[in-house]
């Protein structure tokens, strides 16, 4: 199983998609930046409008909670190149006709699935930490607004969000070995990761709450509503429900992908 | 008979329909296997099964006589090359083998080296597949098929698109493996032509079944140039064709076939006369290969 994921770490080094991914994601965290500063270093800060009923945050401080919050969920495109890698990573080997060359050769799918799933885990977990903390130090260094507080709270959501960013990488990893084109795997992926369905999920809340008049919040439950409407200052019972919640999805994506591995047979 | 692989009424069904028919191939090994059949034959879903792409539906199959071994112990000694060579375009020859062997545990770089000019891509460099021509790709699909130094190479179709000269050299390839380090090769091909230049044992396959399976010199016989002679008495015949020196003669139904001295008809003729026997038809035949398998599988569309 460890060659498996040396193999597939090797080929994540040597492919053109992972450093162009590596330039957009560059580019994007300047532009937050650019964004931020604009938004904390200048007399536009008091017309920041930007408040949480449901958290204890201070919006109006730029403290590292926020900063976290601003690059990794209020802005999709992390997410959204997270989601692009991904399926691209777990449909490369079929649509290249690679898996043929490393599938033909053992007798359980289950170890090669489960070893491409911790490659993927890696490569994300490696950019999470380096654009978290990359994008922590630049704005401390970059913008005077600045205020070294939270911390807790910063190492809480940190968690949190990073859970909640596996299961949704494992989800598209099990959505993508679905189809045969990575267009579908993009594009569910895609979706979830902009947060279009969670627009749905919320009107489906709504609908509930109406019919059944009930304070019951269905959305909670969905992964990608849980995930971007998390923040680090919601509170013990959302953070375990959205820790819950994310584990429950990664477990059943997981599970679905490594145990219909072996019924499959291998396109050439 | 030493066979690295054995077939075991391997079928492949989806829904009713049956793309791998209880197929029973016996692959003697040093031998190249060549398997011949149109297209939906079922050629590719039988090496997919044996290639452990495409779990069969029933049967089974053994590598090197070992019907109990799993699959992946059996696998290690098998290298596949199925329809496309599976390449990272992107990557160069040497990246792409280094995927697959890092995938095996192999770190040997010289190894790999080696491999390349095997297939004659050693001066590609930094070179990216997706640069190469179609005879580069297939042999660099041949070269990851040789990672795991196999005994038994499974090749679909590997000359298909190619030009003569990349014919010329995938047929030099092959003997080279096949002679020169002794590996069996399971080849399909449409050109049977070009099959018949390198097969020394044949299967055909049509609609899912194994129709034939024979070696180069049974099927060469029932192919290739002979005298056709039908007399009043093959007992006679067949003394007479003794005595005048005939050893390449084989007795099917009512005719006597002679493969060799094609040009002395005229003597058989006299000579049987003498000996009162009448000559009812005595003529030269040809059966190409082709014609062989479309009189065996009935037509010769789509072949």
């Amino acid at each position: 199983m460890f060659k498996i994921f040396r193999m597939h770490m090797y080929r994540v080094s040597r492919a053109t998609s992972t450093y162009v991914l590596l330039g957009v994601l560059g580019a994007s965290m300047f532009l937050c930046l650019i964004l931020l500063f604009a938004l904390y270093e200048n007399p536009l800060t008091a017309a920041l409008s930007i408040s949480m009923s449901s958290t204890s945050l201070d919006f109006l401080h730029l403290s590292p909670p926020v900063v976290h919050l601003f690059f990794i969920q209020g802005s999709n495109t992390y997410l959204i190149l997270v989601t692009i890698f991904s399926v691209i990573f777990t449909n490369c080997d079929f649509t290249k006709g690679f898996a043929k060359n490393t599938y033909s050769m053992f007798d359980k799918r289950r170890p090669l699935v489960f070893a491409k799933w911790l490659a993927l885990v890696t490569c994300v977990t490696a950019s999470y930490i380096v654009y978290s903390f990359l994008s922590l130090g630049l704005t401390a260094a970059a913008i005077s607004a600045f205020e070294s507080a939270y911390w807790t709270e910063y190492f809480v959501g940190f968690f949190v969000v990073y859970l909640c960013l596996i299961s949704l990488v494992t989800m598209v990893f099990w959505i993508t070995s679905l189809f045969k084109s990575p267009a579908g795997g993009m594009v569910i992926g895609i979706l979830i990761a902009s947060g279009m369905f969670a627009t749905v999920e919320l009107l489906l809340a709504a609908l509930v709450a109406r019919t059944f008049h009930t304070d019951f919040n269905i959305a909670n439950y969905f992964l990608d509503y849980a995930f971007m409407s998390y923040n680090a200052g919601m509170g013990t019972l959302a953070t375990v429900r959205t820790i819950c919640v994310a584990l429950a999805y990664m477990a059943l994506a997981l599970t679905m992908s490594v145990f219909l591995s072996d019924r499959k047979d291998v396109r050439v | 008979m030493d066979y690295i692989l054995t077939t075991y009424d391997l079928t492949k069904q989806y829904g009713s329909y049956k793309a791998s028919n209880e197929v029973s191939i016996h692959v003697q090994r040093g031998a190249i296997y060549g398997l011949i059949g149109r297209n939906g034959a079922g050629k590719t879903t039988l090496m997919k099964m044996i290639g452990g792409l495409s779990r069969p539906t029933s049967g089974s199959y053994a590598i090197r006589g070992k019907n109990g071994e799993s699959t992946e112990q059996m696998m290690s000694k098998v290298g596949i090359l199925i329809e496309a060579p599976g390449l990272y375009p992107n990557m160069t020859a040497m990246q792409n083998l280094t995927t697959k062997a890092i995938a095996l545990g192999i770190n040997d770089k010289k190894y790999l080296m080696g491999l390349l000019e095997e297939v004659g891509l050693a001066d590609t460099g930094k070179k990216k597949a997706k640069q190469f021509s179609l005879g580069m790709k297939q042999r660099l699909g041949i070269a990851m098929a040789l990672v795991n130094k196999p005994e038994l190479l499974i090749l679909d179709e590997p000359i298909n698109g190619l030009d003569p000269q990349g014919i010329a050299e995938m047929r030099g390839i092959l003997n080279h493996l096949c002679h020169d380090r002794g590996i069996t090769i399971l080849i399909s091909s449409h050109i049977l032509d070009e099959l018949s230049k390198v097969a020394t044992q044949y299967g055909i396959i049509h609609e899912g079944r194994l129709l034939e399976e024979e070696s180069k010199e049974e099927l060469f016989s029932k192919c290739c140039e002979r005298l056709e002679l039908r007399t009043s008495d093959i007992n006679k015949t067949l003394e007479v064709l003794n005595t005048m020196g005939f050893s390449k003669i084989e007795v099917k139904d009512d005719a006597i076939n002679i493969y060799e001295r094609l040009n002395e008809s005229g003597a058989i003729t006299v000579a049987l006369a003498k000996e009162n026997v009448q000559t009812n038809e005595i003529a030269v035949k040809t059966e190409a290969l082709e014609d062989y398998y479309f009189q065996l599988t009935g037509g010769n569309e789509n072949v």
